[in-house]
C-alpha cells in the first residue's frame, strides 16, 4: 500500500465518522424536536444531576425557560420509589402536583437519566376533594348523632313516666312498650352510625379482655333476641363448654356478632332457619352465623360490607329499618381485632353464611368442635311438671329430639310423688302449678334423701333478680325464665352430665 | 484544630400542600435521628417567595438543600426515605466517621 493510498484510506475513515457523527447529530436533534412536543415534562439531567436538556412542557412546569434551566443542578431523588411527587410552581404561577419517573438513559455517550414530569393536578385535586367531602359528612353524622340524642333520652324519660303514671291502663301500657323499643331501637342506630364515622377516622379502639367464651355468646343471643324477630325465626345455637375463654373487647364482639344476627333476621322470613356456631382451631377461633333466608346476589357480594349498602329488596319487604352499617361495622370491628369477616351464598334465595376468624383469640387452646356431649351413656331422664299440657308437649317434643327420656306430670304434687325412688336427671318445674305451686315442690324435696341425686331447674314468668332468689331460696339449682329459652336450658342439661353430678 | 462548619439547610415547600407538610415532618425526624448538633433550618415557601426560589434556582419542592458544608447537595421529594436522605446529604458520615469525633462540641 503507497503512502497515497493509506491518505485515501484516512480521508474515507475520516469522512465515515464524520457521516456517523453527523447523523448521530441529526437523531439527537429529531430526538429533541420530538421530546419538545410531548405534552408530558421531559428533562434529560446527566450523571452530576445538571439538566441538560428541557422541553416545553417542563419549561412550563418548573416556570423556567430552557436558560434558566440548562446547567442547573437538579437534585437526586430522596426516595426510591419509581415515583416521587413533586410540587412546582408553573410559568403561570400555580402550584402544580407533580409525579416524577427516572429513566436511566446514556446522552451523548455519557450516563445520565430521562425525567418525565407528569402533571396530575386535576386527579390529585379531585381525589382531595372526594377525601374532603367524606370527612364533611363524616363530621356531619357525629354531629348529628350527637344532638340527636338528647331529645332522645328525653322522649325516653317521658314514656317511662307516662309508663308510670298509666298504671292499670293496659292501652297506655302497651304504647309505653312501643316507645321503649323504637326509642332503642334508634339509640342503636345512631351508635351505629356514630361507630362508623370513628372508624373511619381511626377514632375507634378496642380493649381486649379475657372472657368467657360461652358467657358471651349466651350475652349476644340475649341482646339478638331482646332486640327482635329472632324468635319468629328456627334460631339454633350450639353453646362451648363454659372453660373455654377468649381475648377480645366483649362489647366490640358483642356488637359484631349481635349485627350479624341482626342481619340475618332481617333476610329471611318468619320460621327459616338461624345458626350460631363456633369452633376452635389451634389458637383460632371461628363462629359461623348461617341462615336459610334470601342469600345474596352474587353481583351485590362485592359491596355488602361497604357502609350504606343494603339490597333494594328490604323496601320492597318493609323490613323494619337499618342503616345498612351493620356489616360493614361488624368486619371493622372484627379487623380491628386482627381477625377476618367473610361472606358466603349460593345466590338469591340460597340462604348466607358469615365466617368470623379470630386468630390468637382462644386463651386455652383446644382443638376440638364444641358440640353438646355425644357420648354413649343412657338418655338422660327428664321430669316436665307442667299444667298447661301445650308447653308440656312442647318441651317434650323439643327434650325428645334432643335424645332424652322424658316423663311429664301436671301438677305440683304428682311432681314431688315422681322424685321419690329412683329419680330422673333432671326435673323442670313451673312455678304456677295446682296442688302445690313450684315453690312448695322444691322446699319439699329439698328434704328428700336422694335430693342429691337430681336437679331442679324453676320455669318463671318474671326474671327479676328477687325472682331468682326466691327460686333458689325455695330449693332450685337453677332458673330459667317464660317463655323459655330452650338454648339455655340444653346448657345447663349439658353442664350436668349424670356422671359428674353422681360423683358429688 | 479546625472548628466544624456549622450545617446550614434550605428546605424548599409549596405553600401547606401535603408534600410540604410531609417533608416538613420527615426532615424533624431525620434531625431527631441523625443529627446530634444544632443546625440552621431554613424553610421557604416558593408560593410566597417565588422570586427567592428563583434566585436559589429551586424549580421543584419539596426540595432540601444543605448549603453547608459544601458543596451543596439537593434531594427532591418528601424525605419519607429517612436514610436515602441522610446518606445524600453526607449525614451519616458525619455523626458516626472519627472526623466527626474531632468535630464534636468539645473542640
Amino acid at each position: 500500500m503507497g503512502p497515497t493510498e493509506q491518505q485515501s484510506s484516512d480521508e474515507e475513515f475520516a469522512n465515515e465518522a464524520s457521516d456517523l457523527k453527523r447523523a448521530y447529530h441529526e437523531m439527537e436533534a429529531r430526538f429533541e424536536a420530538v421530546v419538545s412536543r410531548i405534552d408530558e415534562g421531559v428533562l434529560v439531567v446527566d450523571d452530576d444531576g445538571t439538566i441538560v436538556l428541557a422541553n416545553d412542557a417542563a419549561q412550563f412546569l418548573l416556570g423556567r425557560n430552557h436558560k434558566e434551566l440548562a446547567g442547573e443542578d437538579f437534585g437526586r431523588p430522596s426516595v426510591l420509589d419509581d415515583v416521587t411527587e413533586l410540587n412546582t410552581r408553573a410559568a403561570d404561577g400555580s402550584v402544580r402536583f407533580i409525579e416524577m419517573r427516572l429513566i436511566p438513559t446514556p446522552w451523548q455517550d455519557r450516563p445520565a437519566t430521562l425525567v418525565t414530569l407528569k402533571d396530575v393536578t386535576e386527579q390529585h385535586e379531585r381525589a382531595m376533594q372526594a377525601e374532603q367531602e367524606v370527612r364533611q359528612r363524616d363530621d356531619f353524622i357525629a354531629m348529628l348523632s350527637h344532638e340527636l340524642r338528647n331529645p332522645l333520652a328525653a322522649i325516653s324519660g317521658a314514656a317511662t313516666l307516662l309508663g308510670n303514671l298509666a298504671g292499670k291502663n293496659n292501652q297506655a301500657e302497651l304504647a309505653g312498650n312501643i316507645l321503649q323499643r323504637q326509642f332503642s331501637h334508634l339509640t342503636d342506630m345512631l351508635d351505629d352510625l356514630l361507630d362508623t364515622t370513628r372508624l373511619g377516622r381511626g377514632k375507634l379502639m378496642i380493649e381486649p379482655q379475657a372472657v368467657c367464651l360461652r358467657a358471651q355468646l349466651e350475652d349476644v343471643i340475649r341482646v339478638a333476641r331482646e332486640s327482635g324477630q329472632l324468635d319468629t325465626r328456627d334460631f339454633c345455637c350450639q353453646l362451648p363448654s363454659s372453660d373455654v375463654h377468649v381475648r377480645w373487647d366483649p362489647v366490640r364482639i358483642q356488637q359484631a356478632l349481635v349485627n350479624l344476627l341482626s342481619n340475618a333476621v332481617r333476610y329471611s322470613e318468619p320460621g327459616d332457619r338461624i345458626q350460631l356456631e363456633s369452633r376452635i382451631d389451634g389458637d383460632r377461633l371461628i363462629v359461623t352465623i348461617h341462615d336459610s333466608g334470601q342469600g345474596i346476589a352474587p353481583e351485590l357480594m362485592e359491596s355488602i360490607f361497604n357502609p350504606f349498602v343494603q339490597s333494594n329488596r328490604d323496601i320492597d319487604r318493609g323490613v323494619a329499618g337499618g342503616l345498612g352499617l351493620g356489616l360493614s361495622l361488624a368486619r371493622s370491628l372484627v379487623e380491628l381485632h386482627g381477625g377476618s369477616l367473610t361472606a358466603h351464598s349460593d345466590g338469591t334465595g340460597g340462604g348466607s353464611r358469615f365466617t368470623m376468624v379470630l386468630p390468637g383469640a382462644v386463651e386455652t387452646p383446644q382443638d376440638q368442635t364444641m358440640s353438646p356431649s355425644a357420648d354413649d351413656s343412657p338418655a338422660k331422664q327428664i321430669l316436665v311438671v307442667e299444667d298447661a299440657p301445650d308447653i308440656r308437649c312442647m318441651l317434650r317434643m323439643l327434650l325428645e329430639q334432643d335424645g332424652y327420656q322424658v316423663h311429664e306430670v301436671g301438677d305440683g304434687r304428682a311432681g314431688l310423688e315422681r322424685l321419690r325412688g329412683t329419680p330422673p336427671d333432671f326435673a323442670l318445674v313451673d312455678i304456677g302449678l295446682p296442688e302445690m305451686n313450684g315453690y312448695e315442690l322444691a322446699k319439699h324435696a329439698d328434704r328428700l334423701p336422694n335430693r342429691s341425686r337430681f336437679r331442679l331447674i324453676a320455669l318463671t314468668g318474671y326474671g327479676r333478680p328477687e325472682d331468682r332468689e326466691a327460686a333458689l331460696e325455695s330449693g332450685f339449682d337453677e332458673h330459667l325464665v317464660k317463655p323459655l329459652d330452650f338454648q339455655a336450658l340444653t346448657r345447663i342439661l349439658n353442664d350436668h352430665s349424670p356422671s359428674g353430678r353422681r360423683g358429688r | 484544630m479546625k472548628s466544624p462548619e456549622r450545617m446550614r439547610f434550605t428546605l424548599y415547600v409549596a405553600g401547606d400542600s401535603e408534600l410540604s407538610l410531609a417533608a416538613i415532618r420527615n426532615f424533624s425526624r431525620l434531625r431527631q435521628r441523625h443529627l446530634s448538633e444544632d443546625i440552621d433550618l431554613v424553610i421557604i415557601d416558593v408560593v410566597e417567595q417565588p422570586r427567592r426560589a428563583r434566585e436559589d434556582r429551586v424549580a421543584t419542592t419539596p426540595m432540601l438543600v444543605r448549603q453547608t458544608p459544601t458543596p451543596i447537595r439537593k434531594v427532591l421529594g418528601d424525605l419519607s426515605d429517612i436514610d436515602r436522605v441522610a446518606d445524600a446529604m453526607g449525614l451519616s458520615s458525619y455523626s458516626v466517621s472519627p472526623e466527626s469525633g474531632k468535630e464534636s462540641p468539645s473542640t
